[in-house]
């Protein structure tokens, strides 16, 4: 019976896989099973042989078998001969019966286990994650953490620990709810912290919270550095604000800005334009896009409109500012003053162009306006002069030619009484009745000036100029024949437009006066031209007469009845007169001579003046 | 010596002339006055009489306004000549104006004894002439 039980016995043994060893009282091995022989690597004969359990590998097993203490799940490692490291499990129990007392070891080879969970740690360390393992009641399980992390707790140390006692009070909180939530729903709970442990750190942390698969319903916490995502996802924010920020300025500014803006794309089409743009130019959204910026600039600003942009295409500037003619959709021109900047693509190619206009137009006229009312004021006040230097001539006139003369007439009439010799008396009568004679000269001629100055709008008409010419030179034949004077003509310009009395006047006296200060002996060439010299038009009469010493006369050559040339007709009005006449119309005359040589006149018309002092009126 | 041995008037004013010759004829006080009618032909007669100390005046009363050579133009030529150095010269402008640019100019020659307002009086005549005698008389 017993045989037979022992029989089936050591066939049951057999079959259980977790391996055996029992001794007796005296330390002998008595049993043992297949397993254990397979978990050991030994034979049969190995396993009862005492100097097996001697060996240095056994050690740890042979230790136990010797203390012979209960127990259950201790781990140990057994060093094979082949180098290889074995792990078991082992339980320890007393063998009592009724004769004996014994003491078994039953035990499983955990290596595959250990080996799974040390890559398992490795991986997580891996990770930039702390992976805390948490009880239902808050204790800290098991940790594992990357050296490098930021959340510095001594994490090692909190194995077995409440992990509340590392916390910021409202993290505990936190924490304890997020846990509630794991094990009410059995849903992973995300939730990101920034400085979590209140350490005054710009470090972020996501925690995820999940249950384990454990029987002993623990939660897995992986906390995450996320610093450089949350910071970059930030920044991104902020980007992106400032951005939305500059977009809502710009539309803002592009919508209601009192000043035309429009987008023009590199191909030179308007993009988009705004209101004011349209209200400036008249054209509507869709006509403006339909048309090229070419289209509505003026031809003559299209050369340097070009050039501005082509400058800003290269890079060369970045903006620049110009006056422009841009054409109305009514076909006028307006002027606008307009500001543009070229808005480039991250590659490097251009954009749009931003163009912001005003029209200028008005401010235009009232600067054309302003220059024309300069240029009548300059030609006032040049008129302005004139007259004042007349009238210091009439003084001049006044006081030599009248004053003088009246003055001696006075002195006469005191001298008078006392001419006895009746010869005396008349000789005076006589110089008296002259004088008065020539005071009446001078007052005719000062009439006749004045009558000038009167007559300052008589009609001007077109005047040909060697019609009137000839007929003078007709006026003077005698003269002529008698020093057989030869006249040149050499009229660029034939027509004047004039007052035809006083030009007829002022070339009599020209000629007259060439014909009359000759050389003797030399047959006057008296030369006649008209030209056009700096836009005005020039009538020069040129003579090869006697000529005047000018660094002698040259202030007085036109002054009243000044006379250069004794023995001659001259009494020194002609000159003085049509000077008078020239400068009514705002023209001058000018002398070059040389003594003994000749003498040119020239006589400027200003016939630029007439247009201005009719703006004037 | 109790007469003034040369004086000049020199003006075209004829009438002027004719006035001033009687006044010196009759105060008497003047051997010769010479009449030019402008600036040019009084200074051809001092040129020509430079080596004649005596023929040269001792009073020149000058207009301003003549043709051919006025006042100024004549005393421009003046003072550039060689005057015998114990010879004095006196020379009043004469004029009808009293144009502050006429002062201004008479300023520009310091040898002008005086500037003479037209008309004068046969008085002022009379003063000019006294203080002249009375200088040559020293």
């Amino acid at each position: 019976m017993i045989d037979h039980a022992n029989h089936w016995w050591s066939a049951i043994a057999n079959a259980i896989e977790e391996g055996y060893v029992a001794i007796d009282l005296h330390g002998q091995v008595i049993a043992w099973n297949e397993c254990a022989l397979k978990i050991l690597h030994i034979s049969a004969t190995q396993i009862r042989d005492n100097v097996y359990w001697k060996s240095a590998g056994i050690q740890p097993l042979a230790v136990m078998l010797e203390e012979r203490q209960d127990f259950s799940g201790r781990e140990i490692s057994l060093q094979c001969e082949r180098g290889t490291i074995t792990w078991l499990r082992i339980n320890g129990r007393h063998l009592v019966t009724d004769t004996d007392k014994g003491y078994i070891l039953t035990f499983t080879d955990i290596t595959k286990w250990i080996d799974t969970n040390k890559s398992l740690s490795a991986i997580i360390s891996s990770l930039d994650d702390i992976v805390v393992e948490v009880a239902a009641n808050g204790t800290i399980l098991h940790v594992w953490m990357n050296k490098k992390a930021r959340l510095t707790l001594p994490w090692k140390m909190m194995e077995g620990k409440q992990a509340t006692g590392y916390m910021p009070e409202s993290l505990i909180a936190d924490i304890r709810k997020l846990m509630k939530n794991v094990y009410q729903t059995g849903q992973e709970q995300v939730v990101t912290y920034h400085d979590p442990l209140q350490q005054e750190e710009d470090i972020w942390y996501r925690a995820r919270l999940l249950l384990s698969d454990n029987a002993n319903n623990s939660i897995i916490i992986s906390l995450e550095d996320v610093t450089t995502e949350c910071k970059a996802e930030q920044e991104l924010k902020h980007t992106k604000y400032r951005l939305e920020e500059s977009q809502k300025v710009f539309e803002s500014v592009f919508n209601y800005s009192p000043t035309g803006i429009g987008l023009i794309g590199p191909d030179g089409k308007w993009m988009d334009v705004n209101e004011s743009l349209m209200n400036t130019l008249g054209f509507t959204r869709e006509e403006m896009r339909s048309m090229d910026i070419a289209d509505i600039i003026h031809p003559d600003d299209r050369e340097n409109a070009v050039n501005q942009i082509t400058m800003m295409m290269n890079g060369e500037i970045n903006t620049y500012r110009a006056e422009r003619r841009y054409i109305h959709k009514d076909g006028h021109y307006i002027w606008v003053f307009l500001a543009a900047s070229l808005l480039w693509n991250a590659d490097g190619t251009p954009r749009f162009f931003i163009v912001q206009l005003v029209d200028v137009t008005e401010l235009k006229h009232l600067n054309t306006e302003a220059q024309t009312k300069n240029i009548i004021l300059h030609a006032t006040s040049i008129d302005l002069r004139q007259k004042i230097k007349q009238l210091q001539e009439f003084n001049r006139i006044i006081a030599h030619n009248l004053g003088g003369p009246a003055t001696a007439l006075v002195a006469s009439t005191d001298l008078l009484p006392e001419l006895t010799e009746e010869s005396d008396r008349n000789l005076l009568l006589q110089h008296m009745k002259a004088t008065a004679e020539a005071i009446l000269d001078t007052l005719k001629d000062l009439k006749l000036v004045l009558n000038l100055k009167e007559n300052d709008g008589v009609p001007f008409t077109e005047c040909d100029l060697e019609v009137i010419i000839q007929q003078k030179w007709g006026l003077l034949k005698p003269l002529i024949e008698k020093k057989k004077a030869e006249l040149y003509l050499d009229l660029e310009v034939d027509k004047i437009y004039y007052a035809k009395a006083y030009l007829e006047n002022i070339l009599f006296n020209l000629l007259s006066n060439a014909l009359t200060y000759t050389r003797p002996g030399i047959p006057p060439e008296i030369h006649v031209s008209c030209r056009i010299e700096e836009k005005e038009i020039v009538l020069e009469v040129r003579d090869n007469g006697m000529g005047i010493d000018l660094d002698k006369h040259g202030t007085q050559i036109f002054r009243y009845k000044k006379i250069f040339h004794r023995g001659l007709s001259g009494v020194g009005v002609g000159l003085f007169m049509i000077r008078n006449q020239i400068k009514t119309f705002g023209g001058n005359i000018k002398a070059k001579s040389e003594e003994g040589k000749g003498s040119s006149f020239f006589v400027y018309f200003n016939n630029n003046r007439e247009p201005i002092l009719k703006q004037d009126e | 010596m109790n007469k003034i041995k040369n004086a000049c008037i020199v003006d075209d004013d004829d009438l002027f002339q004719f006035v001033m010759r009687q006044h010196f004829e009759r105060l008497g006080m003047v051997e010769n006055v010479h009449k030019f009618s402008d600036g040019e032909q009084a200074l051809t007669y001092i040129k020509s009489n430079l080596q004649q100390p005596d023929s040269l005046p001792e009073l020149i009363l000058l207009d301003v306004n003549m043709p051919y050579m006025d006042g100024w133009q004549f005393m421009r030529e003046f003072v550039k000549l060689d005057i015998p150095a114990d010879k004095k010269i006196k020379i009043y402008i004469l004029s009808s104006s009293t144009h502050e640019s006429d002062l201004q100019k008479a300023k520009e020659f310091p040898v002008l004894a005086g500037y003479l307002v037209k008309p004068l009086s046969k008085q002022t005549i009379q003063q000019i002439l006294s203080e002249l005698l009375l200088a040559h008389t020293d």
